[in-house]
């Protein structure tokens, strides 16, 4: 009975949004609401630990804010500037090639618009370009989608990413390894998917070279960028890497086709340079040490005491999650975002009312996801200290046991379906996946690792993102097609998770036991 | 009624209000937990509950 209690607010946020197809924001309004009641009436929680909790949700959510919306103004900026639409116009140029077409738009630069942008861009952006290449309006919905979801984790500047550190408590020195390898390796197997998705066994066979090639070379990348404290970024400058190499290979495979390959090369590395500066401000901060101590010198942070329900579930005292100002990752961004304006501005790349289009359009854009962001991490931070968390953890492993880490990414995958995102995935579960690997003995980075691989890759068939695709790619109601299809190679790479964390887990035990 | 289709109607500044009314009280709250004031935690506590039943509203 406890058990169905405590899971109650989780089940009502997937009902509402998967039955009713409720919004986010009034699922996770919904969702609060239903703990807050449940947590007082069944599990003891008192007004002290309410305020408590609710004050330290307010940092994990300012932490993972700061972040989406320094990240959409960043994308704004671009996008009014015309540089998405640029950088897309120019790299059909490169390849008569329809595979090979496939692999460089729908999946190369789907990597690197997911690692700057997410919030569905890549599809929506990338759909209506292969429609004009000729591409079957399923395909051209099908191929970014496939294509993108191996970087959202580390992608959108990683908001999935820090909404799971905040979820956890854990650390990206802890959680980046597993989860950096898990989806590189899925990033790995993307490419020849993408390319069986546009013509089958035979396009697979004739452009698996080079799709191992770039996606060893974008998942490496991705994995030692993520893996040394620039995990925000792991995405993006994975995709950099990948347009990189993609380039010239692709320029190499014309299947017996010719093509003009005329590119407007000033405009495209003008269009690039947001970016750019991205990189440079990025770097200039965490490797300048008198840069990053300045910066860091002012931070945010609340001390915690420990709390305990009426029931006798303890929540220990510690300090509540650290905003350094000046140096936090949204600020880097915010940062990046004014120089680019100010280079897009020189260049004549603005019309008249730009600067407000950016900033209206980026509040307006992020309101609605702010909201469901506030409301669901303060659902789960109660779900937390009334111990409603630790009591589905407890059943969970009771019921499951020894198969956890074959389920671990599918309760991800589960999320990210239902909540349309990774990062609302992270939120929700990633709480209580670190709850049940520590009762069962399970390492848990490496469950933290499935939960957000599941919840990437998951995610492309998030409803709301396939109505997205659908629409740019003329598809309004056959988003059924959409899924169905997706279904199967989503399913695969998510199978291609369980079987990574198994062994990662075995290893991880012998390594221990050794 | 009228409330309600406003709401509906200006989806925006709900919204906006809406995240401001959870986002403003937990820290005060905090201090008032420091200090032990059931009333200011109550306060805040239906600020934020009016937030979230805005969004449900929405």
């Amino acid at each position: 009975m406890t058990f169905i209690l405590a899971l109650t607010p989780i089940l009502i946020i997937l009902v509402l949004m998967v039955g009713l197809r409720w919004s986010a924001a009034r699922a996770g309004a919904a969702g609060y609401l239903s703990a807050l009641v449940i947590a007082v009436l069944f599990f003891g929680a008192g007004l002290k630990l309410l305020a408590y909790a609710h004050a330290k949700a307010w940092f994990l959510s300012a932490d993972v804010l700061l972040i989406i919306w320094a990240a959409f103004l960043l994308y704004r900026v671009t996008d009014e500037a015309g540089a998405i639409r640029i950088i897309g116009k120019s790299l059909p140029h490169l390849t008569p090639d329809i595979g090979m077409q496939a692999l460089i738009i729908g999946w190369v630069f789907a990597t690197f618009l997911q690692g700057v942008g997410g919030f569905g861009v890549p599809v929506a952006v990338i759909s209506p370009i292969l429609v004009g290449l000729g591409f079957p309006p399923l395909s051209a919905v099908l191929i970014p989608s496939i294509g993108h979801g191996w970087a959202v984790t580390f992608g959108s500047l990683g908001s999935s990413f820090t909404a799971l550190m905040a979820s956890t408590g854990m650390s990206a020195d802890e959680i980046a390894p597993p989860a950096a390898l898990f989806l590189g390796i899925a990033g790995i197997f993307t490419g020849p998917i993408v390319a069986f998705a546009v013509g089958g066994w035979k396009t697979a066979r004739r452009l698996l070279l080079p799709a191992l090639l770039i996606g060893l070379l974008m998942a490496s990348v991705q994995f030692v960028v993520a893996t040394n404290g620039f995990w925000y970024i792991g995405a993006f400058v994975a995709g950099i890497f990948g347009l990189a190499i993609g380039m010239p290979i692709a320029t190499r495979t014309r299947n017996g086709e010719k093509t003009d390959g005329s590119i407007d090369v000033r405009a495209l590395l003008l269009s690039l340079s947001g970016y750019a500066l991205l990189i440079v401000i990025t770097l200039c901060i965490q490797l300048i040490p008198a840069v990053k101590n300045a910066l860091g010198s002012v931070s945010i942070q609340m001390q915690f005491p420990e709390t305990s329900t009426s029931l006798g579930y303890v929540t220990p005292a510690g300090p509540g999650r650290n905003i350094p100002i000046f140096r936090h990752t949204g600020m880097i961004l915010l940062y990046t975002s004014v120089l680019a304006y100010f280079v897009f501005r020189m260049a004549g790349r603005y019309k008249n009312g730009s600067l407000s289009n950016i900033l209206s359009g980026t509040v307006k854009r992020v309101m609605s996801s702010s909201v469901s962001i506030a409301s669901m991490v303060t659902m789960a931070v109660i779900m937390q200290h009334a111990g409603m968390t630790d009591t589905i953890a407890r059943g969970l492993a009771n019921a499951v046991g020894a198969l956890y880490p074959i389920i671990a990414p599918w309760i991800g995958a589960l999320g990210a379906f239902m909540t349309g995102s990774n990062t609302n995935s992270n939120v929700v579960f990633g709480g209580l996946q670190k709850r049940t690997a520590e009762l069962l003995g399970y390492s848990v980075p490496i469950i933290l690792a499935a939960q957000t691989a599941g919840a990437a890759l998951a995610s492309v068939m998030a409803p709301t993102k396939v109505v997205v695709g659908a629409s740019t790619a003329g598809m309004i109601g056959k988003e059924g097609d959409v899924m169905r299809k997706l279904l199967v190679y989503v399913g695969l790479l998510i199978a291609l998770i369980s079987v990574l964390t198994v062994i990662a887990v075995i290893v991880s035990e012998r390594a221990a036991g050794a | 009624m009228n409330i309600i289709n406003y709401l509906r109607e200006h989806k925006f500044e709900s919204y906006l209000v809406a995240f401001l009314l959870m986002m403003i009280p937990p820290l005060p709250m905090y201090f008032a937990a420091r200090h032990e004031n059931s009333l200011f935690i109550w306060i805040g506590l239906c600020i934020v509950i009016l937030g979230n039943l805005i969004t449900l509203i929405i």
